[in-house]
């Protein structure tokens, strides 16, 4: 006979139900898991993380980096782009844009923590052909359009930095659209005048403003999306 | 006579320290590997991860228990997500295959007859029963852990006991024995 009362809903007491509870607890959940096992495991997992440390404390992780559940892969794609960022720079920069998009990849990874030697090699070698790179296409452009270099200067790689969410400091996302609106409108006006001139072909600036715009739109767009 | 423990609380502005972290693994691990086991056929597997990602974790959460209760639901879940092709008749089988609860002769009840029991609850029902009878959870944190008030889960619990009451005095169908083994002197008539 059952100790428990009738279940037609009449006369049951809440002791019912704890007495119910008592027996159901009586009985022991089965574990496969090894406590020990898995106490030594998260205490491995602290020394190396104590090992590890030093080298990954600095750089701190991006807002990118604490953003990614899983970013191993990630940053295994992302040592292929700068790769290939690298690459493209060394032998196709003709405008600040192809040297940007090189750099900023470089400067994703750095910011990632990144600390694989042959990844912060690649980095490295980006950033400096960057410097380079960005020297010789403002100089180009300076010819061009002064006003464009100074707002590219001041603008294009904090404003890059910012849509891919690393913080660059006293720089917001609003004031980097603010800011690439300006520019925007400082880039198209010489455009214009020397369309007006000549329309024979492209100027310089206008080849610039169109490779802004292609690569651009993507990002922002992404970055709209968030 | 289960022996309630009180959960370690967690400072919230460090980390989870070695002491606080054994003490709540012995505490909750066998709970978190049956309320995993509702879902999955790798239970240990996902308990395991979440103990990983609490101890990963930079600032303790404020409720360890349960912050891995609801890690364990998150992980269940998406897994079984992944499986969704299996029909529910070929996942009660996976999950069944072996019983939750060990077996000891000074039970009050029958652990092959309680699994079953439980595993043919519906899913909102036996999920209160095992976060409250095992896992120790208030109805408030059931209820923040499936989406649903503190007095919705309390009704569902008392729905499942109910069942779970009734069942259990029955014979079990596939045996064909009286399975509801209760120690007659063990629980007061009423």
């Amino acid at each position: 006979m059952s100790q428990f009362p009738d279940t037609d809903g009449n006369h049951r007491t809440d002791s019912a139900a704890d007495d119910l509870k008592q027996a159901l607890q009586s009985l022991k959940p089965r574990t496969t898991i090894d406590r020990e096992q898995l106490l030594a495991r998260l205490q491995a997992d602290e020394t190396e993380a104590h090992t590890v440390a030093p080298r990954l404390a600095e750089p701190q992780p991006s807002p990118v980096h604490s953003r990614s559940a899983n970013w191993w892969p990630m940053l295994t794609a992302l040592s292929w782009l700068v790769t290939a960022g690298v690459w493209w720079s060394s032998t196709h920069a003709t405008s600040p844009h192809d040297s940007e998009a090189a750099g900023v990849m470089a400067a994703v990874a750095h910011a990632d923590g990144v600390t694989s030697p042959a990844i912060v090699a690649v980095g490295t070698s980006g950033m400096n052909q960057l410097g380079e790179s960005l020297d010789a296409a403002e100089q180009r452009e300076a010819v061009e359009s002064p006003a464009l270099v100074e707002s590219q200067a001041s603008t294009a790689s904090p404003y890059w930095l910012t849509m891919l969410g690393i913080d660059v400091a006293g720089f917001t996302a609003d004031t980097a659209e603010q800011r690439w609106e300006r520019m925007q409108v400082e880039a198209d006006a010489p455009r214009q005048s020397t369309v007006a001139q000549s329309a024979s072909g492209p100027t310089p600036s206008a080849t610039y403003a169109s490779l802004r715009d292609e690569f651009d739109a993507p990002i922002r767009r992404n970055w709209l999306q968030q | 006579m289960n022996v309630v423990c009180n959960p370690p609380s967690f400072n919230s502005d460090e980390r989870v320290s070695r002491e606080e972290f054994s003490r709540l693994i012995e505490q909750v691990l066998p709970a978190l590997e049956l309320y995993a086991r509702q879902w999955s056929r790798e239970p240990a597997d996902i308990v395991q991860e979440a103990c990983l990602r609490l101890w990963k974790q930079e600032i303790a959460p404020q409720d360890a228990r349960a912050w891995l209760f609801r890690v364990v639901r998150n992980l269940s879940i998406s897994q079984m997500r992944t499986t969704r092709h299996r029909t529910k008749q070929e996942k009660l089988d996976a999950i069944g295959e072996a019983g939750w609860f060990e077996q000891d002769a000074d039970q009050q009840l029958d652990a092959a007859d309680v699994t079953r029991r439980l595993q043919e609850l519906p899913e909102e029902l036996r999920e209160p029963v095992i976060a409250h009878v095992w896992g120790e959870l208030t109805f408030h944190e059931i209820g923040e852990l499936v989406g649903a008030s503190a007095s919705t889960v309390h009704r569902r619990y008392q729905q499942a006991m109910e069942q779970l009451r009734t069942q259990l005095r029955q014979p079990c169908p596939s045996s064909q024995t009286p399975t509801a083994i209760i120690a007659p002197t063990a629980l007061p008539t009423t």
